[in-house]
């Protein structure tokens, strides 16, 4: 019982505590309602009993010499019928002699004393309670001691057929289960409704964080009962408090790397003119190890980062208008020729990427870089909604440059799993992409572009605005 | 040339100040974002090689700062951090070019030689004046495809005039990018210097404009 209840569910715990409470009271109630109809029962008996001893008591009260009333005539042919369960019977007390009158019904036999005989309080001196008749059936009685006028004690004593009260007992118990049987179900389908109701809040705030998690939220919003209320107060703080700890571990890893990146350029500048020396080539290959290895763990702790950071938003066109402005002053600077790369955009506007502007501006500032070594004259950048995928945007950078056969295409995605293999150059760019793109649900196709080079599309979740 | 170096890191910052004056460059220095932020506002540098990451004062807004004052030298930026996101940032300050750290040297030479040659609106880096061609990127001169030997003085002479043929240009203004902050400014060295490479290239190609400086331009056909 006990590993059930800390397996069950709220709603079941809280059902369950409902249910067994309910029908307890319920059972209790039942049993205190028959109870208390079986007395009255037993009292609306008695009093018809005591009528008849009163008739009785009544009839011996007339003095001797006068004509007495015939005991036997109590105007009720139950007491005249042999056996019928009704009998009144009087007898002189201990003291006294004299007969013993009957009524015709005991046919003869004798009524047995009460077996446990109660006071009845209303009456003086009326003695109740149940016995066993000369049949074996059961008999409610009421006795009581009377004296006539000359001085003569009698016990009369009136039983009548238990049967009867049984009877009104067992008619009373048919209703009383079915109301209470239709109470306990009222009150388990209300107990059922009231969980559901009472945990929808519960269920809301659920709904809520799942829509943190899938990046449509960055917040519980909404108001909720003052019992839940703190609750998604907490978890708003949590949220927050997670997101400073992402870009705080972010910053840590750009210091950590600021910090080695410098002595690294020093160093290699220092073994850089020194050509057929062991240790200096030995030195540089150290450094590249060094610097690879440094890019793989930064790249690593981004995307922890990244997985753990959720419900952001950011602006594709914006993204691209930055990189629009650095990329076309970055090849004008570079160019060799007269004219540089031109640099096309076309960009559909209010489309939000799911997710860090950072991540977005890593994948899509690559894949131009890429396009940019590649390209001999023109690179082409276009942002549209997906055509046929629904909450998707499209990031197609085109290049006119020597492309790539398709037998490479799929190497070029990939990247090594030995760091050893992983160095730092094209190659690496479009593996990142790749990855980076794949951690949000996108994904990085490279296909041949209209111009004649490499095109990179880039598929990527949105927001729905 | 008069370029700038805004570099916290001590070594490395020698070893750029060296590179770049092995490649005919005059240099100053700077070792903190305060410095390199004055220097750069009050000195006529030809371009500028800024570390992202500096002490008091980091390069984006150094950058800013100089840019609002309407300083246009092309400025080369030098970061440790990779990401675009800092890239951006960067070029949205005004930055022209970047090199991420660890960067081999001769990336930096060549960066710095597109900025230069860009900004003097030339598309190559052979720069071309009638039979004088200079190629910056190896300092060799020559006339009429004879290589011509000059000193280093002699050399940032003549591809700054080359940088700027057709202009006049004055005497403080070749003070100003040939040398450093420390130069006696009085000295008659530049008459000395243009005397030689006149010597050196054996043709009228420097003219003198009286009272303002000198030119440096196709002779014309007589």
């Amino acid at each position: 019982m006990g590993a059930w209840f800390n397996r069950a569910s709220l709603a079941q715990r809280l059902t369950l505590g409902a249910l067994v409470t309910s029908f307890t009271v319920l059972l209790a109630a039942g049993f205190i309602l028959a109870q208390i109809h079986r007395r009255a029962t037993e009292r609306a008996f008695d009093e018809r009993l005591s009528v008849y001893l009163q008739a009785l008591s009544g009839s011996l009260a007339s003095p001797i010499d006068q004509d007495r009333s015939d005991p036997s005539d109590l105007g009720d042919p139950k007491f005249d019928l042999p056996m019928s369960g009704w009998y009144w019977q009087i007898e002189p007390g201990p003291a006294n002699s004299g007969d013993m009158i009957a009524s015709p019904s005991l046919f003869g036999a004798r009524l047995a004393r009460i077996v446990d005989p109660q006071l009845k309080s209303d009456q003086l001196g009326v003695v109740q309670g149940y016995m066993r008749g000369p049949d074996e059936r059961r008999l409610r009685a009421i006795e009581r001691t009377v004296q006539t006028p000359d001085h003569v004690w009698h016990r009369i004593r009136v039983a009548g057929d238990a049967d009867e009260i049984e009877q009104a007992v067992a008619a009373f118990r048919l209703p009383l289960v079915v109301t209470l049987g239709l109470l306990g179900t009222l009150i388990a389908v209300l107990t059922g409704v009231q969980v559901t109701l009472g945990l929808k809040s519960l269920r809301r705030v659920q709904t809520g964080l799942a829509a943190i998690r899938t990046g449509q939220a960055d917040q519980i919003t909404g108001s909720y009962p003052p019992d839940l209320a703190p609750l998604v107060r907490e978890i708003n703080l949590l949220l927050e408090s997670n997101r400073d700890m992402t870009e705080r571990a972010r910053t840590h890893a750009g210091n950590l790397a600021h910090a080695l990146k410098t002595p690294l350029s020093v160093i290699q500048n220092e073994v850089q003119g020194v050509d057929d020396d062991q240790a200096a080539s030995k030195i540089r290959e150290q450094i590249a190890q060094i610097q690879t290895q440094l890019q793989w763990h930064l790249e690593r702790a981004r995307q922890g980062a990244m997985t753990s950071a959720i419900g952001r938003a950011t602006d594709l066109a914006q993204v691209l208008g930055g990189l629009e402005r650095m990329f076309a002053k970055l090849w004008h600077a570079r160019a060799e020729g007269d004219q540089g790369l031109t640099l096309q955009m076309e960009i559909e506007a209010g489309l939000q990427f799911r997710g860090e502007k950072p991540d977005l501006e890593d994948m899509i500032g690559n894949l131009m870089d890429n396009a940019g070594k590649w390209a001999r004259q023109e690179v082409k950048v276009t942002l549209r909604r997906h055509a046929s995928r629904p909450l998707f945007a499209e990031v197609i950078i085109d290049d006119d440059g020597p492309g790539l056969p398709e037998a490479q295409r799929v190497a070029a995605l990939k990247r090594g799993l030995r760091l050893d293999e992983t160095r730092p150059g094209s190659g690496l760019g479009l593996a990142i992409v790749a990855d980076l793109a794949k951690l949000y649900g996108g994904i990085l196709v490279l296909e041949t572009a209209p111009l004649g080079g490499l095109r990179a599309r880039l598929e990527l979740p949105i927001v729905e605005a | 040339m008069r370029l700038l170096v805004v570099e916290d890191d001590k070594d490395l910052n020698r070893q750029l100040c060296s590179a770049l004056e092995d490649a005919g460059y005059v240099v100053d220095r700077a070792f903190d974002g305060e410095e390199g932020h004055f220097l750069g506002e009050t000195e006529p540098y030809d371009a500028v090689i800024l570390d992202m990451g500096l002490p008091q004062r980091d390069g984006a807004s150094i950058l800013n700062a100089w840019r609002e004052a309407g300083r246009s030298m092309p400025v080369l930026i030098l970061t440790a951090r990779d990401r675009w996101s800092d890239k951006v940032n960067a070029f949205d300050s005004g930055a022209d070019d970047y090199v991420t750290k660890p960067f081999h040297m001769e990336e930096v030479l060549a960066r710095v030689r597109a900025l230069l040659r860009r900004a003097t609106g030339h598309a190559s880096s052979d720069l071309v004046c009638g039979p004088l061609v200079v190629d910056t990127r190896n300092g060799r001169v020559t006339i009429n495809g004879n290589p011509v030997r000059l000193t280093s003085h002699e050399y940032r002479l003549i591809a700054y005039l080359i940088h700027h043929q057709g202009r006049v240009i004055s005497r403080s203004e070749i003070i100003e990018h040939l040398y450093d902050q420390d130069f006696d400014r009085d000295s008659n060295t530049i008459e000395v210097f243009v005397g030689r490479l006149r010597k050196k290239l054996g043709m009228d190609l420097i003219e003198t404009v009286r009272g303002l400086g000198y030119r440096l331009d196709v002779p014309e056909a007589s």
